[in-house]
């Protein structure tokens, strides 16, 4: 009896011991700088580190192209740069994050059009388009539709529709769940085009593109580079690219937008750097500076265009005309779909 | 032949012989720190290599991830919490090594296994990338479903003293697993409306949690004045491996390396599957599988060789598709990209000679993690003398350091505290905590990929037994239980007998 008392008193030391270890680091980190700093004039801006937060994981494309942003810090703004990933939620976890951080200008966030014009509709979000100013654009993403030829017979959309009327239903990779946005146009694709087809939805990307190479979905969505090579040795072919005006992808050529093929599914996936709207406008205009700078850089731009991307400078104003545009464009899609 | 050799001649800079050491020496420290992973290494290390050239900078990505998939057994063995996931098999038979005064062997073997492991994988990688990446494209839904199930049926010869509990181990595992958002319906499970949870738990805090934290709470009985042991620093360089010991640890790195590589180039799994299929075929196919568990040298050799054995080829469909194999090839494709090479189709053709040059450099590697780590064996052996009402005091800084750097949130310090009370009650209650982790593991792929197969297949079961692959592991994954089942029920007659 003795010895359990004993026992029992040691677990509660030692959880006594975890909880005052954690409690420690609380407060500082919960907001991630000390009040102080919110009080300080912009002029003196900015003195320590800022950080990114990038609502997509490590590796890819946005991660990819914020972290060589991040490297420029010390030499265009003087102090150092870094990218902290939160991934989850669509995206709407980073936002809670950017929202909670003290809007002193040290903490910028990486958003795109969907947290606004397509995630409410699917989950109850706690933000507006209010809450956040954006800053200055950071690419445009432009999605194809992808199809297998040597293992399915599909090159066109002619032999797409041929493909269902022999009966099959078209199985459909997606980079996401419902609520994603490559989701919800690849599908609204198909409304439109009144073919039977299922979407088989991946963990991104990448996984969609494996799938369709090795022939276990009929067609599959991505973006650049992703799909580039696949394409350029010819084992994928292009169907079509929801970006109205049709894109010219290096060593491909011009791939033809779904609108000019006759069928109404158009989107311009965007991501940008945005952060809280009370941000001091003295330090808005420092972190845009500073991004501008980067892009306008020779080494940067090389980078880029390795990549197989362009950076987009897209200020505010175009930036919310576009969301707007796009929250419009996604009430009648996503009433397609339901 | 010719892309071969201007690979050798890029290969062949003091440069790059100055990087991999540099690289291997910052992996192992990530790789044995719980909660500190090759993959954060990585990151961290991708912007010093902006200014190096990319045979240079991709080596020594290399080199961290192979030092970090090693490393992670030094602490396996010593104090029982594997360094990253691909570790944890090497908990079984390490740690009971290390209690019985031969932790220097434990650590030689994993040192040697594991270096084996990586020079087939380098081998693989450099001679059979086009065949083996054809191969995986035909994994789709059905085959992974299996390939996860194969996983699961380890549980059969990891729970030794009770099925029951193993399953239901696997099952809370799997529940774990289940919390956050279902990519497939877009629906929130298990999150109770809390925003963090959204995105579900990560499998190095689950692994913190689970292993350190609950580790440190089940010593907590531990009474320095009549428990500590007196441990001679002279005998602990003592327990050398004998040759027949290296002899009897042929075939299990046989077995090792060659599931290493398998499991390693299919997209999605990696070198913690890897290492417990393999310790589950050594046990299984051993004259002895009573002494696994029990500080079997053959346990750490199997694990060892697979984890790192899954290194190279983890890199085939990475290069070959473009398709990353685990967390640590998404960081490196994104690390080749910055350098100017696009993994994929296209690769091998346009920028042949610098992935010859770092195919080969991968044997380079692996030559020189055994020569590190051959020097530094003895001085982590010597982590067995420190007293361990301070090592604990360390291990558990160490591991709340980890858990918060993973996201710089204090949230994932709560759920380690919140899985270690958790597991520290099972574990009191006999429970094994390896079905748990694999469970955690498993339970997405095979869940997402039973799903995603029912699409394609219109609802209809049998397109698990129709594709060979997958009929082919669920076979294989039935045959090891039945054999393990026959097995156990034989040594209990004899033992009644």
């Amino acid at each position: 009896m003795k010895s359990s008392m004993k026992r029992f008193f040691t677990v509660l030391l030692a959880l006594a011991l975890l909880i005052s270890v954690t409690a420690c680091g609380a407060k500082p980190a919960a907001n991630g700088s000390t009040p102080e700093d919110s009080e300080k004039p912009a002029d003196g801006f900015p003195e320590k580190q800022v950080t990114i937060i990038m609502p997509w994981s490590l590796g890819g494309g946005p991660d990819t192209i914020a972290r060589q942003i991040a490297s420029y810090g010390e030499k265009y703004l003087g102090v150092p740069v870094i990218v902290e990933n939160k991934t989850g939620g669509a995206g709407t976890i980073a936002m809670a994050a950017a929202l909670q951080a003290a809007d002193d200008g040290y903490s910028m966030i990486v958003a795109n059009g969907p947290l606004f014009s397509l995630t409410p509709s699917f989950q109850n979000v706690n933000y507006t388009i209010d809450d956040i100013t954006p800053l200055i654009g950071m690419r445009e993403v432009e999605f194809v539709v992808l199809s297998n030829p040597g293992k399915s017979g599909i090159e066109t959309l002619d032999q797409l529709k041929e493909y269902a009327a022999s009966g099959k239903t078209i199985k459909y990779a997606t980079t996401g769940g419902p609520g994603n946005d490559s989701y919800t146009m690849i599908s609204v694709l198909f409304k439109r085009l009144g073919l039977p087809a299922e979407a088989v939805p991946y963990d991104g990307g990448q996984d969609a593109i494996n799938a369709l190479a090795g022939g276990h979905v009929d067609i599959a969505i991505g973006s650049p580079p992703v799909y580039r090579d696949y394409v350029k040795s010819g084992e994928l072919a292009c169907l079509g690219t929801f970006i109205p005006d049709g894109i010219e992808v290096d060593g491909i050529g011009r791939i033809p937008s779904f609108k000019e093929q006759g069928i109404d599914a158009e989107f311009i996936g965007m991501d940008y750097f945005a952060v809280r709207s009370s941000v001091d406008d003295a330090k808005k205009k420092v972190l845009t500076e500073f991004l501008q700078k980067v892009y306008a850089d020779p080494e940067f731009q090389k980078f880029m265009s390795e990549m197989g991307m362009k950076a987009w400078d897209g200020t505010e104003d175009e930036i919310l005309q576009k969301i707007d545009e796009q929250s419009k464009a996604m009430e009648d899609y996503i009433t397609l779909l339901k | 032949m010719d892309l071969f050799f201007a690979g050798l001649e890029t290969l062949l800079q003091w440069q790059n012989f100055l990087i991999i050491p540099v690289g291997l020496a910052l992996g192992i420290v990530v790789g044995a720190i719980p909660g500190l992973t090759s993959d954060l290494g990585i990151i961290l290390c991708i912007p010093l290599t902006y200014g190096m050239d990319p045979t240079m900078a991709i080596l020594m990505l290399l080199a961290i991830y192979c030092g970090g998939t090693y490393g992670g057994s030094i602490t396996a063995i010593l104090i029982n919490t594997p360094g990253t996931s691909a570790n944890a098999a090497t908990l079984f038979d390490g740690y009971p090594m290390a209690k019985k005064g031969e932790a220097y062997k434990a650590l030689s073997m994993a040192l040697f296994a594991s270096t084996i492991g990586g020079l087939i994988s380098a081998g693989s990688l450099l001679f059979l990338a086009p065949q083996i990446a054809k191969i995986t494209l035909l994994f789709g839904p059905a085959e992974y479903l299996a390939l996860a199930i194969f996983g699961l049926s380890v549980i059969a010869s990891v729970s030794n003293k009770s099925i029951f509990k193993g399953l239901i181990g696997a099952c809370i595992g799997i529940f774990i697993s289940t919390i956050g958002m279902d990519n497939i319906s877009g629906t929130t499970r298990f999150v109770f409306g809390k925003i963090n949870l959204m995105s579900g738990i990560n499998l190095i805090i689950a692994l913190i949690g689970l292993f350190a934290i609950s580790e440190i709470m089940m010593k907590s009985q531990y009474n320095p004045r009549t428990d500590r042991k007196i441990v001679d620093a002279s005998s602990i360089t003592k327990s050398k491996i004998t040759r027949e010991e290296y002899k009897r640890c042929r075939k299990p790195i046989g077995i090792g390396s060659l599931t290493g590589v398998i499991i390693g180039a299919t997209p999605g799994t990696g070198g913690g599957l890897a290492a417990f299929i393999a310790y589950n075929q050594v046990k299984t196919t051993s004259k002895h599988p009573e002494t696994f568990g029990e500080g079997e040298i053959e346990g750490v050799a199997a694990s060892e060789s697979a984890n790192n054995g899954a290194c190279g080829s983890t890199m085939i469909p990475m290069l070959t598709l473009g398709v990353p194999g685990d967390g640590a090839t998404a960081i490196l494709m994104g690390a080749f990209m910055i350098h100017g090479m696009v993994p994929g189709p296209m690769l091998f053709r346009e920028q042949g000679n610098i992935l010859y040059a770092i195919m080969l450099g991968l044997f380079v590697v692996n030559i020189f993690m055994y020569l590190i780590g051959s020097v530094f064996t003895r001085f982590y052996a010597h982590i067995t003398r420190i007293p361990y009402e301070l090592l604990a005091c360390i291990v558990l800084t160490f591991c709340i350091a980890g858990a918060y750097s993973t996201s710089n949130s204090l949230y994932d310090v709560y759920i380690i505290i919140v899985v270690g009370i958790l597991a520290y009650f099972l574990r009191r209650m006999d429970f094994q905590l390896v079905p748990i982790l694999l469970g955690i593991v498993l339970g997405p792929l095979a869940e997402m990929n039973f799903r995603r197969a029912l699409i394609l297949s219109d609802g209809s079961l049998s397109i698990f037994v129709t594709r060979p692959i997958s009929l082919g592991f669920l076979l294989i994954a039935l045959g090891s239980v039945l054999l393990f089942a026959w097995r156990n029920s034989r040594a209990k007659k004899k033992a009644l007998a």
